[in-house]
């Protein structure tokens, strides 16, 4: 199951992700009309966003915890390990899918995100970031604290008797060039932004994204050919934690800029009177651009010249539902018919009783493909998709 | 009753190690004097000090805890 399970494994996640995030953030084209602040007023005497309830939340922290306990699992090399993982994956992804569809909603059709509430959203994003900093202080304090003044356990040395430590100043260098030479890149990109300099800006974004792929390329070579693993004591553990979260976010930020790179290159405005998207948070100059480049009237001028289709759209995120299928290679003696038929269902856009039946058969096919193994987890995993029934209704 | 007078010595002051925690002065004598006799041999009598210094600081328990590793090849530090 590891070995054959791997490249499937990653392949699967891969396409899901990518496909995720692809397919809400391409479809969603801005309405017709924008919510603006008077007609907003009219529904309230205040400019903030007094939240629905929603399931998401409840939703994704048992996704998460199918994620977790399965990921242990994958570690521990228990049996259906790595097919729970991808689960576990799949459910994390598509909550956050339907959660970032609801604020997309919010934000650019229902007008909530108005100034004071994107002043909100801004410093979420900054603390969030503080959050992260105060992260990887934590990893540089192991490091010294290990580093600096280390024990008799481990010889009283550093690195430690027996650790061959890779040479900072070969392939380590090389990447550090490679990563702040993106980082020129990036910053190049983003000042022709402000200029107003199409070309340039795609063309920064692609160097980048370039740069920070041949990074991850390398740093899996490294991984492969080094000397040592995780489980090496106190070095292992400090090298591996250090690159291994750099490294994880090196990746989520070059799908970022890759995804935001497309959306420019096709044209979708992020921003608008009440625009939603995280990327508006963080690249903050869009919000006050020079009038030459945003010019009111080529706003409205875009606007026409895009038909909605957003009831349709909406549901086309469902349709990943039919990774179900894939589950089949399971067990082989159970009808592919329940799997299909259940995506199938799931996907129609128009009759709540379909979704409803689809998400009772998915839940239904999952207990009985994985009742062969951990069943308290896909009783958790049937559990949550009774609560998407109650959801969608 | 026979007199007999017994010399009790501890380990002198080593400025290298001047603080309250003198795990790595008792680390470094036992190193020390594994390295002396590894170049010079056990009948060499300087290698006694070393010797003396780590069984006056070190734990009884640490001792025997090196010597096993010692015996095993997982000693943390080089002795050559």
């Amino acid at each position: 199951m590891g070995g054959g399970g791997y490249l499937t494994f990653l392949q699967c996640t891969t396409i899901l992700m990518v496909t995720m995030m692809f397919s809400y953030y391409i479809f969603f084209l801005i309405f017709f009309f924008i919510m603006n602040n008077i007609t907003r007023s009219n529904f309230a005497n205040n400019p903030f966003h007094l939240v629905e309830s929603s399931p998401w939340p409840l939703i994704i922290s048992f996704s998460l915890f199918i994620l977790t306990t399965s990921t242990v699992m994958f570690f521990q090399n228990y049996t259906y390990g790595s097919d729970f993982l991808m689960i576990g994956l799949f459910c994390v992804v598509s909550s956050m899918a339907f959660w970032f569809r609801d604020i997309i909603s919010e934000g650019s059709y229902q007008g909530h995100h108005t100034a004071a509430v994107q002043k909100g959203l801004t410093l979420g994003v900054a603390l969030f970031i503080i959050s992260e900093i105060c992260f990887f202080l934590s990893i540089f304090w192991a490091f010294f604290h290990s580093a600096l003044a280390p024990t008799i356990e481990i010889g009283g040395q550093w690195p430690p008797l027996g650790i061959t430590a890779i040479n900072p100043f070969e392939l380590p260098l090389l990447n550090t060039i490679l990563l702040l030479s993106s980082g020129t890149s990036v910053t190049y990109s983003h000042h022709s932004l402000i200029k107003g300099n199409r070309t340039a800006t795609l063309v920064g974004l692609i160097i980048t994204i370039i740069l920070a792929a041949i990074f991850t390329f390398f740093q899996y070579i490294e991984y492969v050919t080094a000397p040592f693993t995780i489980s090496d004591g106190a070095f292992g553990s400090c090298f591996y934690f250090a690159t291994g979260f750099h490294g994880i976010h090196v990746i989520i930020g070059t799908i970022f800029l890759a995804v935001l790179s497309l959306l420019f290159y096709i044209g979708i405005l992020l921003i608008s009177f009440g625009s939603s998207s995280l990327s508006l948070s963080i690249i903050g100059d869009l919000n006050h651009p020079p009038p030459h480049f945003f010019h009111q009237h080529s706003i409205i001028l875009r606007c026409s010249l895009q038909r909605s289709y957003f009831p349709y759209f909406s549901y086309l995120p469902s349709l990943s539902f039919l990774i179900l299928p894939s589950l089949s290679y399971l067990n082989p003696s159970l009808p592919l018919s329940y799997p299909i038929l259940s995506s199938l269902l799931l996907s129609d856009p128009i009759f709540s009783i379909q979704r409803t039946m689809g998400c009772f058969l998915t839940a239904l096919s999952l207990y009985y493909y994985y009742t062969l193994s951990s069943s308290f987890l896909s009783l958790t995993i049937s559990l949550l998709f009774i609560i998407i029934i109650i959801y969608i209704k | 009753m026979s007199e007999q007078t017994f010399v009790l010595e501890t380990a002198g002051f080593d400025a290298r190690f001047p603080n309250q925690n003198q795990t790595r002065h008792c680390f470094q004598n036992y190193v020390d004097y594994y390295k002396c006799v590894h170049h010079k041999g056990e009948a060499f009598a300087p290698c006694r000090q070393f010797f003396k210094a780590f069984h006056s600081l070190c734990p009884n328990e640490w001792i025997d805890r090196w010597d096993t590793q010692r015996e095993n090849g997982i000693f943390p530090a080089r002795l050559e």
